[in-house]
């Protein structure tokens, strides 16, 4: 049936770039939010590196769990913690926990 | 070797590499649209590769990233605009004098 390796062995070799440099960028990256966005995208190349290694499977779950949810906690948490000293009225006594 | 996988081989560096560029440098929000570029191109070579090798259940993988990309972006979208120095009770308080 996989009748050009060649062409399916570049396309894994791409795509391993692809989520190599992602991966390091994510790392580097020390702003929470830009760091949520990186990791958003190396959900994507993720998702890509699944598909062309043939398993669609693992490829959905990635997709479901890296592009929606990861980077929506991180930025629901981020939200919340910035919201504590920022000022807003629901806060405590401020202690800076 | 077919054209469709020749097409996604193409795709793949050419579409994805200049979006993986824009959505690791700048402000949070320019990082936003790199990151929706990317889906959308995910998409394309998700279909690419699924015509290329003959598995047409691979389109499925395509279709759940084309409803899960925009969902992402909005979410993104609202979670920035809502983290820009104002707090949710001023978006809120901003929204509910909006509306009169």
């Amino acid at each position: 049936m996989n009748n050009s390796p060649g062409a399916v062995d570049f396309l894994v070799v791409t795509a391993l770039v692809l989520v190599t440099v992602a991966a390091t960028v994510a790392a580097l990256t020390r702003d929470p939010v830009r760091q949520s966005v990186v990791l958003s995208v190396l959900g994507v190349c993720l998702a890509l590196l699944f598909l062309v290694v043939q398993a669609p499977d693992v490829a959905l779950s990635q997709l479901a769990v890296g592009t929606a949810v990861t980077p929506l906690l991180i930025l629901l948490t981020v939200r919340k913690i910035r919201r504590g000293p920022g000022g807003s009225g629901d806060r405590g006594q401020g202690d800076d926990r | 070797m077919n054209a469709w996988i020749v097409a996604a081989c193409v795709l793949l560096p050419a579409g994805l590499g200049p979006c993986l560029w824009r959505a690791c440098r700048g402000e949070p929000a320019q990082r936003l649209a790199g990151m929706s570029l990317a889906g959308v191109m995910a998409v394309a070579v998700f279909l690419l590769v699924a015509r290329g090798v003959h598995r047409t259940s691979y389109v499925d993988v395509a279709l759940v990233m084309a409803a899960l990309t925009p969902a992402g972006t909005l979410v993104f979208a609202r979670c920035l605009a809502g983290g820009s120095g104002q707090t949710p009770q001023q978006w809120r308080r901003a929204g509910d004098q909006g509306r009169g």
